[in-house]
């Protein structure tokens, strides 16, 4: 392990998250962050934040100097990817901590506000990079309570993370055969060649349509009449399918607005939450004339599909049970209609609506809602907490096992039964009518198993360490420990956000204890760098020379 | 003729006996002095030592008046160069051999195009094409190399109370883009005339794009008969050329391999076709493999020997056809007493097809297809002949005889009765043999041999 080469790349790295932090310092003016006065905690905040981070980045690439010119292998580049996650989401935590933003607010008179502590910063900043959407935070609204300027950086971490670090870095800094090793560990899922020659040409064009996407996003939904705030935010995590708001009932808030044509927002939102997670080197064709190899892609086609039939299913179990019975939020003394008491066309149109956002959100890995999906019936929410673990097309801001290996396991799977009873014959994994060689295979399997060990692992341990209490104290049965134990752990592990219960779309992941927090951003962190950066750092066989 | 041929290998030397039997003017190029000195005492012909890709060498070997040259040496790029260069130098026809697959690849670059050589070769392909029309419609495979995968043959057996035996062939308003080629009926093939009628249990060829084939299935018959179970045995070239050959169409193919990684290349490479990895000498594999349910079983590993064994073997487990590559011509008269129903020698394969090249005037080349009685004729249209200068309908084509595929600009099609030649394209006919005289006169210039 070339140990000064790694300390001179997290330096940069550092001065990288640092530097990026001044794109929310505006936000603390009354003028852009629509708030009554200056804000005082939380711009000093983010300036102290900023040269913690430039003067660690400064000391750190000082004391790597020596290595310059060195020359990055596959064990420094996993190395690298994972520490800079992990250095982000320490970065990122700061700007939190540092403002005292109020986890917790005081229900009662006689209560004081509780201010995120050291492990819900990471949590918050973790989930912010991973493109999680899991907050800590029970009011965002209020800007006495969090900053505005410290809010604009919770959503901006999503536009980074989704980006991916690596990305940016070998955009920005990097060539040779180091950007390729490095862009190879962070990459989601298996790619498809943009016919670049030059990584550093892939990483731009990454850049270019990632970038390209926010800009549209957040021109569509100014023109849909939000503020530029919230436009610019709202894109930042549907694009970069992350999943925070900024507000307390996310997408759904806009519902209570007058004036705003919520169903337009929420579409607009599919189509970027979709965008995000279509092949970026697919879509860069599809950009430059080409868009049949778009449409003829075998997993876009596949995960357009999943949409399709589940959308389906979900609004058609909703009509069933009555779960779209009444709306999120409403504008205030606005009289609601129940939505059985309405034409069956407008029934059918408002159940695809809701049902079409909720997978939507969930398929792509953004956790969005604009339903309190929590009390729809118990085939929806399977069909939910299935597609977490789904995801969408490889190449994307996707998180997740994602289609294309879901489609190469059930090939596999029928291969291998094929061979349980006619062992002689040879057959190739093929997909689009080309044959795929053993080695990804091979890898399908491992991550495949490897989501399923650290899941089952995950949650044993978190129902060991988080007490019965912790759903008592908020009225909630103890028996939905198991469920909802596992659906927290589905949404952060494939980077969801909310799932069901006591981490419900109302509620949030502030009422587990900090070993559990700690699991979480853990599990995050997983999630998004597809487990192997993050476990391989963990073997002593990685440390040894020989 | 002049004849010039490259390469004094096993092949080279098997084709220059066969010409220097037939009289022709042959001229033979080798590096190797041994195999020079050798072809020296065993032919009359001229022999140059030297590489065939050096132009000096071929000048030598008179390539500015022969009419064809055969570049059969070891080397697939010298044998395109040298074919090329003979071609560039004047030679009337050009010929090159190669092994590889990738020069029979169309999908990316057409190779012969390029090198404006007459026709590319492959020992492995023709054994295996000679194979294929024991199994499959000897007719139809002509037709479907010459188009190179533009255009398809399939062939179909009309059902009782099919709609298509209800008029005879001109009435029952096929699209265009589509011929009926030949007829196939108690063992006699000829070439389906306007007045025929078709009846149940025939055998026709459709000719036409795939598409435009599969939409007047229907009416040739309702269901579509039960696919024939091939096993081929030994996955080499000639085996994979076999199984694409065979892969689409009324055939169950599988292929038994005895190598690991040459089974994954293969079924890389074959979509419709089972490939096992299991060896055809071993009885076990055999049974395994269910060798003895299959309609037809065809041995080409690369032994002769092991290739007969496979063959006897199969015939005990209870196949029902069995065919081999036998290349040594000392087993040709014992293969017959073992139950091997054909067995095809790559060497005489390709001094036959030699044979089909040594035409004269506008026709590239003739084949006489298995059954007899029809002949295949691949020709060059000259500009002015008499087959330019009306449409198809109105030519005087004689009776039987069938334009079966034109290939200009790069693409093969099926003619329509409106259609009219040009000069340049080139195109297949079906003809019946006692026709073929009076059809070629159609494409001479002036109208005269």
């Amino acid at each position: 392990m070339n140990t000064l080469l790694l300390v001179r790349l997290l330096g940069i790295i550092s001065l990288l998250i640092g530097a990026s932090m001044t794109v929310s310092l505006p936000w603390a003016f009354p003028e852009l962050g629509e708030t009554p006065e200056f804000e005082t905690a939380g711009f000093w905040a983010l300036v102290v934040s900023i040269v913690l981070s430039v003067l660690a980045g400064l000391g750190m690439m000082y004391a790597g100097r020596a290595s310059k010119g060195q020359t990055l292998f596959r064990k420094e580049a996993l190395a690298i990817v994972a520490f800079s996650w992990l250095l982000a989401s320490l970065y990122g935590a700061l700007p939190y901590y540092l403002s005292g933003t109020i986890s917790i607010p005081a229900k009662e008179a006689g209560e004081t506000d509780q201010p995120m502590n050291v492990w819900d910063c990471i949590f918050e900043s973790a989930s912010g990079f991973t493109g999680t959407g899991a907050t800590v935070i029970n009011n965002l609204e209020d800007p006495r309570l969090v900053p505005r300027s410290i809010l604009f950086w919770r959503m901006f971490t999503h536009f980074l993370g989704g980006l991916g670090i690596m990305v940016l870095f070998v955009a920005l800094l990097g060539h040779g055969s180091a950007g390729k090793a490095l862009m190879l560990a962070e990459a989601t899922g298996p790619t498809k060649d943009t016919g670049q020659h030059r990584v550093q040409q892939a990483a731009w064009i990454f850049a270019k349509i990632f970038v390209g996407l926010n800009l549209l996003c957040t021109l569509a939904l100014w023109l849909e009449g939000l503020s530029w705030y919230d436009a610019l935010c709202h894109s930042f995590a549907g694009v970069g399918t992350g999943g925070f708001s900024t507000y307390n009932l996310s997408i759904g808030h806009f519902q209570s607005v007058p004036g705003l044509n919520a169903p337009l927002i929420e579409m607009t939102l599919v189509l970027f939450m979709m965008l995000g997670c279509t092949n970026f080197a697919l879509m860069y064709l599809a950009v430059l004339g080409r868009p049949g190899r778009l449409m003829a892609d075998p997993e876009f086609r596949v995960y357009i599909s999943i949409i399709a039939v589940t959308t389906m299913l979900v609004a058609c179990f909703g009509l069933y049970y009555h779960d779209f019975e009444q709306p999120m939020a409403s504008v205030a003394g606005e009289t609601v209609v129940p939505l059985s008491q309405t034409s069956w066309f407008h029934q059918g149109l408002e159940s695809i609506r809701f049902g079409l956002f909720q997978v939507v959100s969930v398929i792509t890995n953004t956790g969005f809602a604009s339903a309190d999906f929590d009390r729809w019936n118990g085939a929806s929410r399977g069909i939910l907490l299935v597609l977490m673990f789904v995801g969408s097309c490889g190449g994307s801001t996707s998180c997740s096992i994602k289609v294309i290996r879901h489609m190469l396991f059930l090939k596999i799977l029928w291969l291998e039964l094929e061979q349980a009873f006619h062992p002689s014959v040879v057959r190739p994994v093929r997909l689009g009518g080309q044959a795929l060689d053993e080695g990804l295979r091979k890898n399908v399997l491992t991550y495949i198993s490897l989501v399923l060990v650290l899941f089952v692992t995950s949650w044993l341990v978190l129902l060991m360490i988080e007490p019965d209490s912790t759903w008592t104290a908020h009225g909630l049965s103890k028996e939905n420990k198991l469920i909802d134990c596992a659906s927290g752990l589905a949404a952060t592990f494939n980077c969801v956000g909310p799932g069901f219960g006591l981490v419900g779309v109302l509620q949030n992941y502030s009422h587990f204890h900090a070993p559990a927090k700690m699991l979480f951003t853990l599990v995050m962190l997983l999630g998004r760098l597809e487990i192997v950066p993050l476990v391989v750092i963990f073997l002593p066989s990685f440390w040894r020379s020989r | 003729m002049n004849i010039l041929v490259c390469g004094a290998g096993t092949v080279g030397r098997a084709i220059a006996e066969m010409l220097c039997q037939n009289r022709h003017n042959v001229a033979i190029v080798d590096q190797d002095p041994a195999h020079c000195r050798r072809v020296n005492e065993e032919l009359d012909a001229k022999v140059v030592t030297g590489s065939a890709s050096e132009a000096s060498i071929l000048f030598q070997a008179g390539v500015l008046d022969a009419d064809l040259c055969l570049t059969v040496t070891g080397s697939d790029e010298v044998n395109l160069v040298a074919a090329s260069m003979a071609k560039a130098m004047g030679t009337r026809r050009a010929i090159a051999r190669v092994y590889a697959p990738v020069f029979h690849d169309l999908s990316t670059f057409d190779y012969q195009r390029h090198f404006k050589i007459d026709r590319l070769l492959s020992l492995e392909h023709l054994s295996a094409v000679e194979l294929a029309r024991y199994i499959r419609h000897p007719g139809s495979l002509a037709v479907e190399i010459f188009a190179q995968g533009d255009i398809e043959v399939q062939e179909l057996s009309i059902e009782a109370g099919a709609p298509v035996l209800e008029a005879p062939i001109k009435d029952l308003g096929l699209p265009k883009g589509i011929r009926i080629g030949s007829i196939l009926r108690a063992g006699r093939i000829w070439i389906v005339g306007a007045q025929d009628h078709l009846q149940a249990g025939d055998r026709v060829t459709l000719i036409g794009k795939h598409e435009d084939v599969d939409k007047v299935r229907d009416m040739f018959q309702k269901h579509a008969p039960p696919k024939r179970g091939i096993v081929i045995a030994g996955g080499g070239e000639t085996g994979l050329h076999l199984a694409r050959l065979l892969d689409k169409g009324h055939f169950r193919v599988q292929l038994m391999e005895s190598d690991r990684d040459r089974c994954s290349h293969l079924a890389a490479r074959l979509k419709h076709t089972t490939v096992v990895n299991a060896n055809a000498t071993l009885r076990a594999h055999l049974e395994e493999e269910r060798v003895g349910t299959a309609d037809v079983f065809v041995a080409c590993t690369g032994e002769d020997e092991d290739n007969i064994m496979a063959c006897v073997e199969a015939r005990d487990l209870g196949a029902k056809t069995i065919l081999a590559i036998v290349g040594r011509p000392d087993y040709a008269s014992v293969v017959g007493k073992l139950g091997i129903d054909m067995a095809v020698s790559p060497r005489q394969v390709m001094t036959r097809q030699v044979q089909s090249f040594l035409t004269t005037g506008v026709v590239v080349s003739r084949n006489t297809l298995g059954g007899g009685g029809v002949t295949v004729i691949e020709v060059e249209v000259p500009p002015g002949c008499p087959a330019t200068e009306h449409s198809l309908a109105k030519l005087n084509l004689p009776p039987q005889c069938l334009i079966a595929a034109v290939m200009r600009d790069e693409f093969a099609r099926v003619p329509g009765a409106d259609d009219k030649l040009q000069a340049a394209d080139t195109v297949v006919v079906l003809v019946a043999d006692a026709a073929v005289d009076a059809t070629l006169k159609l494409f001479h210039a002036n109208g005269r041999r």
